[in-house]
């Protein structure tokens, strides 16, 4: 135990440094900036949250079923804390770079994993403070809780992500267990990573949909009153419903019962989490970044092909693709996500309705919706393509990302005779087209499926180039100022990397500005058309020329 | 061929890195830069190959101002840094190409040198491989390769010779001897004396940032008025040095 809390002392202070820009007065100026931007983003994350679960409260208390929040928030946060929890948990269990030291030391697996997981849930902590408790606490100030509710949400909130954490942490202590097998380690990984995910999607929605209610359920549940409601949303985690319960219950002594089991539940995963990784881990870890190697002379083709000319700016977007796809951390964070929001999304409208009969229900009325003769189905699919070009590009992380995931060789960037301009048009191309791969696929899944109009496609596509250059420039500003070159393992530089946070907030809010005023003022869709597709591109534009301008000097002030 | 004038470095405190450094390294001579851990040495190197922007002081590399025309300053020197450890997830073959293409080298010279090195060096059968499965010495090969690749008028090495075998240094050192006497220029830093003694034309000595003697060998020899190896007038200097900035 001792060796645990040691241990992961050391691996938080290891995982806060980082930024860097410069040096002295520069350096401390730049973080303190880094510092106010970053309370700005938690503040105003936390107040639209707030204001929006205000406004949810409000219309749940109308009919009775407020206690339906805290269940959508529980079951929200331990969702959220799964998902992103099986990238933390391979990432920092298998990739760091810190493994190759420890290894070698006198301690269990259980102290490493022990450790490693206090980590992991600091960063989930983070994000339920900002995502999941502002409404809880809207809640207890709306239904005027007394204090034991504060103290109740408390306990609940350290026990929440601990079942959903370990849960993660044996689907990959499971999966990665088979990693000494592999001839191909990387790409075992990878596959791994993408397994992972996989399963995790299929286990998150699996269970929602086995305790999917039918109408006459659903009738009887909210005519028998909220608190059997809140069950509605609780079916996913083990632990679960007791937390919920212990945040909406009226008796003191059945809340504690409730908080009781839940801490019951919590312990049980991580003696589970912490016996298995004392079989598995050791076994699936040494070796985990060993490469394999064939030590064969070049063919007189492959001679020649490398002999090749190629343009300075295609064969440096190449190298960086090659890195984001090899490299096992990158993949997961930044490629496999670009890929898997649109599943993320299109799943629980799957798994949610009843079965095929609802499906074909909800798409014959989303193709009507589609064909309304005013255009409004039109002009909002047009809006609705724009913001998830936005989303999509705004949340992979690649440009946002772009020089820390260079680490200490960003020197490279400075050595070589290729214009700084060049080198960051090539990053933010390389950004742009996984972004266009990502959005694409959904964008035509949905055209096969709905079968809208041509010149409906074609206006899709249109609002592609600025939907998706708009973020990708607007996230390689903050690299450019709050660059995070200092790293010891490639996870701290895509996700535990602010800037990746605030790009996704700065997508967020440029696909606001533009993509609601055309659904909230009812546009038509060549109006929708113009102010998405041509409004983002003069972003882009006005984003490019402030870049080339203070391009020459942020460079320089980055001192690797 | 390279020229540093008053050229001062500080990390974000009142220490420099360096300090007020005037250094000529001319045109075909090997020139060795020397110095204990921390003295400054890779801090000047990077300021010479543009990783950092001095505080102060002007730096002419070829006649051209890196501040004025950085590509063509960067398109005339090849550099090898002291931490070989770049795009481990690269093969390195992709590596040379990646050089090749930045540094637009045509396709007929590009493979006659992919040739002619690897084999030099003994990495003709790794190439199709992953970086990240090289040893120390084998990426730090690799990275000469790739600086060389265009066979640049001024080489600048930091720490060259770390972790490679004996043939290698060897034929690294036989080919340091041949550019310069070629009349193109190399710039490397070293912590084996041995090695700057045997090659050098010339070498400086830096310690906290400041240069101590610049000069060739015969030079030092003559300042000390002593017969004695490049070791003991080394370090006689930067014992001499260090009992002076305490004193200070």
């Amino acid at each position: 135990m001792t060796n645990l809390v040691r241990l992961a002392v050391v691996l938080f202070r290891g995982s806060g440094s980082g930024m860097t820009a410069g040096g002295g007065r520069r350096k401390r100026r730049s973080q303190f900036g880094n510092l106010i931007l970053f309370l700005f983003l938690a503040v105003y994350m936390v107040a639209v949250m707030s204001a929006s679960s205000a406004g949810l409260y409000s219309l749940l208390a109308a009919s009775g079923l407020q206690n339906l929040m805290v269940g959508l928030c529980v079951s929200l946060g331990t969702v959220l804390v799964f998902l992103f929890g099986i990238l933390y948990v391979i990432s920092i269990f298998y990739f760091t770079g810190d493994i190759e030291k420890l290894l070698p030391l006198p301690l269990q697996a259980d102290e490493i994993i022990g450790a490693k997981l206090a980590v992991t849930a600091a960063w989930e902590y983070l994000y339920l403070a900002v995502l999941v408790l502002p409404p809880l606490v809207v809640f207890g100030i709306r239904s005027q809780a007394g204090v034991s509710f504060y103290l109740f949400l408390a306990g609940v909130f350290v026990l929440l992500p601990v079942v959903p954490l370990c849960l993660a942490s044996i689907l990959v202590l499971l999966i990665m267990r088979f990693t000494p097998l592999a001839r191909n380690k990387d790409r075992f990984n990878m596959v791994a990573g993408i397994l992972a995910m996989l399963l995790a999607f299929g286990f998150v929605f699996g269970t929602q949909s086995m305790a999917g209610f039918d109408e006459l359920d659903l009738a009887q549940m909210i005519s028998s009153g909220s608190e059997s409601v809140a069950r509605l949303t609780t079916a996913v985690f083990p632990g679960t419903a007791f937390a919920v319960g212990a945040l909406t219950m009226t008796n003191a002594a059945r809340q504690l019962a409730q908080l009781g089991l839940l801490l019951l539940i919590a312990c049980v995963a991580v003696l589970l989490t912490f016996r298995l990784a004392r079989l598995l881990y050791f076994k699936g870890v040494i070796g985990v970044g060993t490469s394999a190697a064939k030590r064969r002379r070049l063919t007189s083709a492959e001679l020649s092909q490398a002999g090749r000319g190629g343009s300075a700016f295609w064969t440096y977007w190449l190298k960086d693709a090659r890195i984001l796809v090899r490299t096992p951390v990158f993949f997961m964070n930044n490629v496999l996500m670009n890929f898997l929001w649109p599943v993320f999304f299109v799943l629980p409208m799957l798994t949610g309705a009843g079965g095929e009969s609802d499906s074909g229900a909800l798409i014959a009325l989303a193709r009507g919706f589609l064909a309304d003769p005013q255009g409004k189905g039109a002009a909002w699919s047009i809006a609705v393509c724009f913001a998830v070009a936005c989303f999509i590009s705004g949340t992979n992380g690649i440009t946002e990302s772009a020089l820390s995931r260079e680490g200490e060789t960003f020197y490279i960037m400075k050595i070589i005779p290729m214009s700084w301009w060049r080198q960051v048009l090539a990053k933010v191309s390389a950004g742009a087209a996984f972004s266009l791969a990502g959005t694409l696929l959904p964008l035509l899944l949905a055209a096969a499926v709905l079968r809208p109009p041509a010149w409906l496609v074609l206006s899709w596509l249109a609002v592609l180039p600025g939907g998706i250059l708009m973020p990708n420039l607007g996230g390689i500003f903050f690299e450019l100022f709050w660059p995070k070159l200092h790293w010891e393992h490639e996870q701290k530089a895509v996700k535990q990397n602010l800037n990746v946070l605030y790009g996704m907030a700065l997508a967020l809010l440029l696909a606001a500005l533009l993509a609601v005023p055309p659904l909230a003022l009812h546009f038509s869709p060549i109006e929708t058309l113009l102010l998405t597709g041509l409004g983002s591109l003069l972003v882009a534009a006005s984003e490019t020329a402030v870049l080339r301008r203070i391009l020459p000097g942020r460079f320089s002030a980055i001192e690797p | 061929m390279i020229q540093l004038r008053h050229v001062s470095k500080s990390y974000g405190g009142s220490v420099k890195a360096v300090d007020a450094i005037d250094l000529d390294v001319r045109r075909g001579e090997i020139f060795g830069f020397l110095g204990p851990n921390g003295a400054g040495k890779t801090t000047t190197i990077k300021m010479i190959t543009g990783i950092l922007t001095p505080d102060s002081g002007d730096i002419l590399v070829n006649g051209l101002d890196l501040r004025k025309e950085p590509l063509a300053v960067k398109r005339s020197f090849g550099f090898v840094p002291d931490d070989p450890n770049i795009f481990p997830r690269l093969k390195a073959v992709e590596y040379l190409r990646f050089m090749g293409d930045i540094y637009q080298v045509p396709p007929d010279r590009r493979r006659e040198r992919i040739q002619e090195l690897t084999e030099r060096f003994s990495l003709d059968e790794a190439l199709t491989d992953r970086i990240q499965s090289y040893s120390h010495g084998m990426r730090q090969k690799l990275m000469i390769i790739g600086a060389l690749l265009h066979d640049p008028d001024l080489w600048i090495l930091d720490e060259p010779m770390t972790g490679l075998d004996p043939k290698s240094a060897y034929v690294l050192k036989e080919m340091m001897r041949a550019q310069a006497d070629s009349g193109k220029t190399v710039f490397f830093s070293t912590h084996v004396l041995d090695v700057a003694e045997k090659v050098c034309d010339r070498v400086a000595v830096i310690d906290r940032g400041r240069i101590l003697f610049c000069g060739s060998i015969a030079d030092m020899q003559r300042q000390f008025r002593q017969d004695g190896s490049l070791e003991s007038m080394f370090l006689e200097l930067v014992n001499h040095s260090e009992t002076a900035g305490e004193m200070a």
